[in-house]
């Protein structure tokens, strides 16, 4: 063979094997594809199923769910995220074009003990702080400690940083500064009090009590209802990216660093609730944050037994669950 | 400042309910010194400039209107009525259909300025001594040069206190509006928020947080002394 025949094989062999190199050095994981529909869903525990549209304009965290209403009620939203009591009653009582198609959250509530209480038994004449009245928290803890709940001399705050601030001064600065005994908590409000108050423990858990009461049913505490408008192959790849990324973070915690990179601590707090090193403590304990995915199809019993704490929703039928 | 202090020392629980004013003082020191305070600072003011310069607008336009037209003061009069009295919270969910979260706090603010200088630039045009309007009109029948060289000018006085007393009250409302829209993404209002999330227990940085938008309203209010000063000597008023 000539030299110059002899040099051109081995351009063509080098050439080869580099795409032979690039080719074998791609990821086995698929590719991150920005969100293709365009999501509204509340802050905290929903926000983090999409950590990793964080910075996306095709995703918009809202802190107040009622506002999320009235994407439902335009249809200028293909996803919202709803609690689900709140989607399902919508849809029934107006009409909305949207279908529940999972459930991305399954509790998140703890109750907790103040240290003030000697005996650490919840029972008669016990000072509970409870937030949101009428709300899912209210409504969840009734419902768990429906036998004892007229008893205890019960007390209610607007939101959970409330609830917080009740839980480490041990006292309700709201009612002349009486003693409390017992404070409902959400995560991860709950952790971050708890390290400020060295008497303070978790009592008990509304997610692990429910579960005792209705046979071990999932409190679906919020869901993702998609509008029917959506094409199919758009909707079943969207649910199939959630429930992948969901899973990735629960498998591994660590996932979200890439995700949140840049993200000031504060933003990151005001849309998923804590900065990363709380929320992937709250992944890494017994998924404390309750993040999960569940096709509601597949969950109908849970929803129904959910929503049975609402009589006036009543049970749903099979037309609003996406299939 | 004293007395700030003894408030905060007589609630026994510290941060709880009312920090030490030195706490909040090293506080808003340390936020000055991060970047992102001044990224939340500049979406706040510039959503409040928005709100406040369309409303400035049109309250000039209408203004000036129900001013050399008095019966339409009475046709603006049941609007005015509305938006002075409607309770903020009621539009919010009208305000996001209409927009994105972004931008609905800037109707917000909106809602608020315009009356206010509304009711600044038709008092400024009504208080014009009658004598000047008198001489005006035997010298033209014209109404939009005397209205921009004659009247807008002495009605400056009446405008200038309506800008002063909306738009520290424009700055405040954006804050609040970021609050209740709900928006996540930037502003000082999203920034109360995520404090009140990292830790609900500690309230420096939200007491830092607000005195930051005073420091920033007496920046403004400095501002405005001294285009007060510089439009008194131009316009003679």
């Amino acid at each position: 063979m000539s030299r110059g025949k002899n040099m051109k094989n081995k351009i063509i062999y080098l050439g080869l094997l580099a795409i032979a190199i690039t080719a074998c050095s791609g990821s086995s994981k698929k590719e991150d594809s920005p969100l293709s529909l365009s999501v509204a869903t509340p802050n905290g525990a929903p926000a983090l199923a999409f950590y990793k549209h964080l910075k996306e304009g095709n995703l918009e965290i809202n802190a107040d769910p009622t506002n999320i209403i009235t994407y439902m009620a335009t249809g200028s939203k293909d996803v919202v995220v709803l609690p689900t009591n709140a989607g399902v009653k919508a849809i029934k009582a107006k009409g909305l074009n949207y279908q529940i198609a999972a459930t991305i959250t399954f509790g998140n509530f703890y109750l907790a003990g103040t240290g003030n209480d000697t005996d650490r038994a919840l029972n008669e004449g016990d000072y509970v702080v409870l937030f949101q009245q009428n709300n899912v928290p209210d409504i969840l803890f009734k419902y768990v400690y429906g036998d004892t709940f007229e008893q205890l001399d019960v007390h209610y705050v607007t939101a959970v940083s409330d609830a917080a601030s009740c839980l480490v001064s041990k006292k309700n600065i709201a009612d002349n500064n009486h003693a409390v005994d017992y404070v409902l908590m959400a995560e991860p409000a709950l952790t971050t009090a708890l390290g400020k108050n060295a008497d303070a423990y978790q009592y008990s858990s509304v997610q692990e009590k429910y579960a005792e009461k209705t046979d071990n049913k999932m409190i679906t505490q919020a869901s993702i209802f998609i509008n029917k408008n959506v094409a199919k192959k758009d909707a079943d790849e969207f649910l199939g990216n959630v429930k992948d990324d969901i899973n990735e973070l629960l498998n591994n915690a660590d996932t979200i660093d890439s995700y949140v990179e840049g993200i000031e601590d504060v933003t990151l707090a005001s849309k998923i609730g804590g900065n990363a090193t709380t929320i992937k403590n709250m992944i890494n304990h017994n998924n404390r944050v309750g993040l999960g995915f569940k096709k509601a199809i597949d969950n109908k019993a849970s929803i129904d037994s959910f929503l049975s704490l609402w009589p006036e929703i009543g049970e749903t039928s099979e037309e609003i669950y996406y299939q | 400042m004293i007395l700030w202090y003894f408030i905060s020392l007589s609630q026994g629980v510290g941060n709880l309910i009312f920090p030490t004013p030195i706490d909040v003082f090293e506080e808003t020191f340390s936020l000055l010194g991060k970047s992102a305070t001044y990224g939340w600072i500049g979406f706040s003011l510039l959503n409040t400039l928005k709100g406040f310069g369309i409303s400035f607008a049109l309250a000039l336009i209408f203004g000036s209107l129900a001013g050399n037209f008095p019966k339409l003061q009475l046709v603006f009069k049941p609007l005015l009525i509305v938006l002075k009295s409607a309770p903020t919270a009621a539009f919010v969910f009208l305000f996001l259909a209409l927009s994105n979260v972004q931008d609905a706090s800037i109707w917000i603010v909106m809602l608020l300025a315009f009356p206010i200088l509304y009711d600044s630039v038709v008092a400024g045009i009504n208080n014009i001594d009658p004598n000047i309007i008198d001489a005006m009109k035997v010298d033209t029948k014209a109404t939009l040069m005397p209205l921009v060289k004659v009247k807008l000018p002495l009605a400056l006085p009446y405008i200038l206190v309506g800008i002063a007393s909306s738009f520290a009250l424009s700055f405040k409302t954006e804050i609040m509006a970021e609050i209740i829209t709900g928006n996540t993404d930037d502003g000082l209002g999203n920034a109360i928020r995520g404090f009140r999330n990292l830790d609900a227990t500690n309230l420096v940085p939200i007491f830092a947080i607000a005195l930051i938008a005073i420091l920033i309203i007496l920046i403004v209010d400095l501002l405005g002394y001294f285009l007060k000063r510089y439009l008194k000597g131009k316009y003679s008023i």
